[in-house]
């Protein structure tokens, strides 16, 4: 090779994502993905909308992955983020118009058991909805999803303080909310 | 001591250990007095209980194959090729005959703008016929009109006439202008404005104090070097010198030396 060649062109980038790595990527991930569009979005079509644009994306965007970077991770960052600019353009104080709770049904078979749970889950899901789209996402990363501090701080490309603010003034929002009603319950 | 309220921003953190080792032995030796901070820790863990167990979506079985079908179906569709990028613009050869055609028009269109812009500039240098009629009906009030507008100025003040018809035009208007009060103070007005143009050309920074000197002063500013060039009977006397037959625009008059 010349020196040229050796200075000004770049050795082709090996190829991240293969068509076929791509489809089982889809396989593995999909079910995830929704779940967690749908927790953030609350309605099938939004959600399915969202994910499928995520996907799409990151395939697009192939090109620009580093070998060895956590594809599943990726897709739950450009998910989210799309999810909260989905929340920010729509207002997320008009969500609870659009979130459908009957999707969240409980496993618990008992009828008494079950119709408390929907009322307090219910009244949870109305809680979350009125955060912030960005406190909702951490929240709900981080609760429900399970992710550290500094795997949240990851997906939503922020730094770990900031995480650990947008949880706490969450955390708070919702506990005062929330507060008569497990007082009333007890 | 520190007091509850400092220790407030740190519970829900404590109660999910979130916090570094040494905040949380603090809020840990907090709570262990203060029973309030206590049950808000607790209500903390109770509520991140029931969050976590809040029940996962249904996800239909058809629904989820469906969006994957969907997914892999929108990948394997052609995407539509960004017109941004510098070298689509070669791409197909048909579409660069036509690509070719268009920026021929629009280099045609670009000069035929260019042309039309400066059009007014070229007739400086043409003999243009708007100064001539204007002495010949010794038009002094659209001629002083005519060099206050942006548009005309140039024009009037370039475009050479005969020095007979200077001549003659000048000794008209100081004849008249002696008596009428009108015709003086056009007369004045003429020459200010000619001077604030030629000044506004050369020396722009001086140009208002000496407009100042001429304007306070009448039509003529004697006392001041450079205006003395707009004195109309020195106009006269440069216009006298010149030998018949020859031609000279305003500009130039204003400038000559006596």
């Amino acid at each position: 090779m010349s020196l040229f060649n050796s200075l000004f062109r770049a050795e082709p980038r090996e190829q991240v994502l293969t068509e076929r790595a791509f489809s089982e990527l889809v396989e593995r991930q999909q079910r995830p993905l929704l779940s967690l569009a749908l927790r953030l979005i609350g309605n099938w079509e939004d959600a399915k909308d969202l994910a499928q644009t995520a996907f799409v994306r990151m395939w697009q965007h192939r090109q620009r992955l580093e070998a060895g970077c956590d594809l599943a991770h990726y897709l739950r960052r450009v998910l989210v983020n799309l999810c909260i600019d989905h929340l920010r353009r729509r207002g997320h104080h008009a969500l609870h118009l659009a979130f459908d709770e009957t999707l969240f049904v409980p496993a618990d078979s008992n009828p008494q058991h079950q119709l408390e749970d929907n009322e307090t889950q219910n009244r949870l899901w109305q809680c979350l909805n009125a955060l912030p789209p960005k406190q909702k996402a951490t929240l709900i990363l981080r609760e429900v999803e399970g992710y550290s501090v500094a795997e949240t701080a990851e997906i939503l490309s922020c730094s770990q303080n900031s995480v650990l603010g947008n949880l706490h003034l969450a955390r708070k929002k919702v506990k005062e909310k929330m507060q008569p009603w497990l007082a009333a319950q007890e | 001591m520190q007091t509850c309220r400092e220790f407030e921003a740190l519970l829900s953190s404590y109660a999910k250990e979130e916090l570094h080792v040494l905040q949380s032995e603090r809020v840990a030796a907090h709570i262990a007095r203060c029973e309030h901070c206590r049950r808000e820790v607790e209500t903390y863990r109770q509520l991140a209980d029931r969050i976590r167990n809040l029940p996962a979506p249904e996800l239909p079985e058809h629904a989820v194959q469906e969006f994957a079908r969907a997914v892999l179906r929108q990948i394997a569709e052609p995407q539509p090729r960004r017109r941004s990028r510098a070298f689509d613009f070669f791409s197909s050869p048909a579409q660069q005959r036509w690509r070719y055609g268009l920026a021929g028009l629009a280099v045609l269109a670009f000069t035929l703008a260019v042309g039309l812009w400066y059009a007014p500039l070229e007739q400086k240098s043409r003999p243009a016929t708007l100064l001539a009629p204007l002495l010949q009906a010794r038009a002094w009030d659209q001629l002083y009109e005519g060099l206050l507008k942006k548009e005309t100025r140039a024009l009037l003040l370039h475009e050479p006439v005969p020095t007979e018809l200077a001549k003659t035009a000048l000794l008209d208007l100081l004849e008249k202008g002696a008596h009428d009060k009108r015709i003086r103070t056009g007369l004045r007005q003429l020459f200010v404005s000619v001077a604030t143009h030629e000044l506004a050309l050369h020396e722009a920074s001086r140009s208002a104090k000496i407009l100042g000197v001429i304007t306070a002063r009448g039509y003529r500013p004697a006392s001041h070097k450079r205006s003395r060039g707009y004195d109309p009977e020195k106009l006269l006397r440069k216009v006298q010198k010149l030998p018949a037959g020859t031609e000279i625009t305003l500009a130039e008059l204003v400038k000559s030396k006596d």
